[in-house]
């Protein structure tokens, strides 16, 4: 049952998180950030853009050095 | 979102796990008879779609931002892993998904196993062979299914392009009765990649307060922003591999000489 659970947990884990959790992380973070600006009087809507921006370049050149 | 946009997002996004399920599914069905397998495979469509009936009017009686923040949340995180993946194999990072290859491992493995009955199925492994298959990469379509479709409130039409998607490709894969290796999967996985991390970023933000420049019309300048990205990527990818490959050229001469 505990192997069944755990198998369960990686699977949703690799379903949602995938291969690099700092993305994952990241993107939470910067959804949070939206949130937060959003209440201010200053435009919010560039945010999760500029992270996309940010992160994946970061994320793919990370995994390509490691694997040259 | 168009319900025209919705039903091409979601059929394309399952496209290319119906392409991986009906892989294991022939491979099930030429090595262990295709009674079995068919009833493994209909018992985990049967499952997926349990699940989505079940999650799905669940979903859309949640407040419309609410289930934008985190449905478009969710969706972002796996769009831009999508993406990712998409780039590296496209860059030669990763070797690309290759279902020439996995068809051969999975029909060998098949091959092996001692045949055994349980109740109406004819042998036990080849319909679990296939229910797993078909529930693994089914979650993924049910995921997307739930997410676009409970979004624009048209789960009906999302289940549709799903089902659509599964049809054309499983029909596909028993005519032919090997893999479908010229699908050009990884295209589709990038052209996926970039509609699910442009939705979920829209719908995220959209969710979290942040009003779009343009309102729905930001769409068009998001996606194909998010595309040109991964193009980029993929492109600095290939050179870089390229500079490394003649580095490597260059060296082997002197190593000999030496």
């Amino acid at each position: 049952m505990g192997r069944r659970v755990r198998a369960l947990a990686a699977f949703v884990y690799d379903l949602v998180i995938g291969d690099d959790w700092r993305v994952a992380l990241g993107l939470a973070m910067a959804v949070a950030v939206t949130a937060a600006v959003s209440r201010t009087a200053f435009a919010s809507w560039w945010l999760l853009p500029a992270a996309i921006l940010a992160l994946l370049p970061w994320s793919v050149w990370r995994t390509a050095r490691r694997r040259a | 979102m168009s319900a025209g946009a919705l039903f091409i997002a979601v059929f394309l996004a399952c496209t290319v796990e119906a392409v991986e399920a009906t892989t294991i599914v022939l491979a099930a069905g030429l090595a262990r008879g295709w009674r079995s397998a068919a009833y493994g495979a209909v018992a985990a469509v049967a499952v997926l779609t349990v699940v989505v009936a079940a999650l799905g009017p669940a979903l859309t009686a949640i407040p419309t931002d609410a289930l934008r923040l985190v449905i478009g949340t969710f969706l972002l995180v796996f769009g831009v892993q999508w993406l990712r993946k998409a780039v590296l194999r496209a860059g030669g990072v990763t070797a690309l998904h290759d279902e020439e290859a996995i068809f051969q491992r999975k029909l060998a493995t098949a091959e092996r196993a001692a045949p055994q009955r349980r109740g109406t199925v004819p042998d036990w492994y080849g319909f679990t062979l296939a229910f797993q298959g078909v529930l693994l990469e089914g979650t993924e379509v049910a995921f997307i299914v739930l997410t676009f479709g409970s979004n624009q409130h048209a789960i009906p039409l999302a289940s549709a392009a799903a089902g659509a998607a599964i049809l054309l490709v499983g029909a596909a894969g028993f005519a032919v009765r090997a893999p479908l290796a010229r699908v050009p999967e990884n295209a589709l996985k990038f052209l996926v990649g970039v509609m699910l991390t442009g939705f979920g970023a829209f719908w995220a933000a959209e969710g979290a307060g942040a009003r779009w420049p343009g309102s729905d019309a930001a769409l068009l300048v998001l996606l194909p922003g998010i595309a040109v990205l991964g193009l980029l990527l993929t492109a600095g990818l290939r050179r870089q591999g390229r500079a490394r490959d003649r580095l490597t050229a260059a060296a082997s001469p002197t190593q000999q000489a030496s």
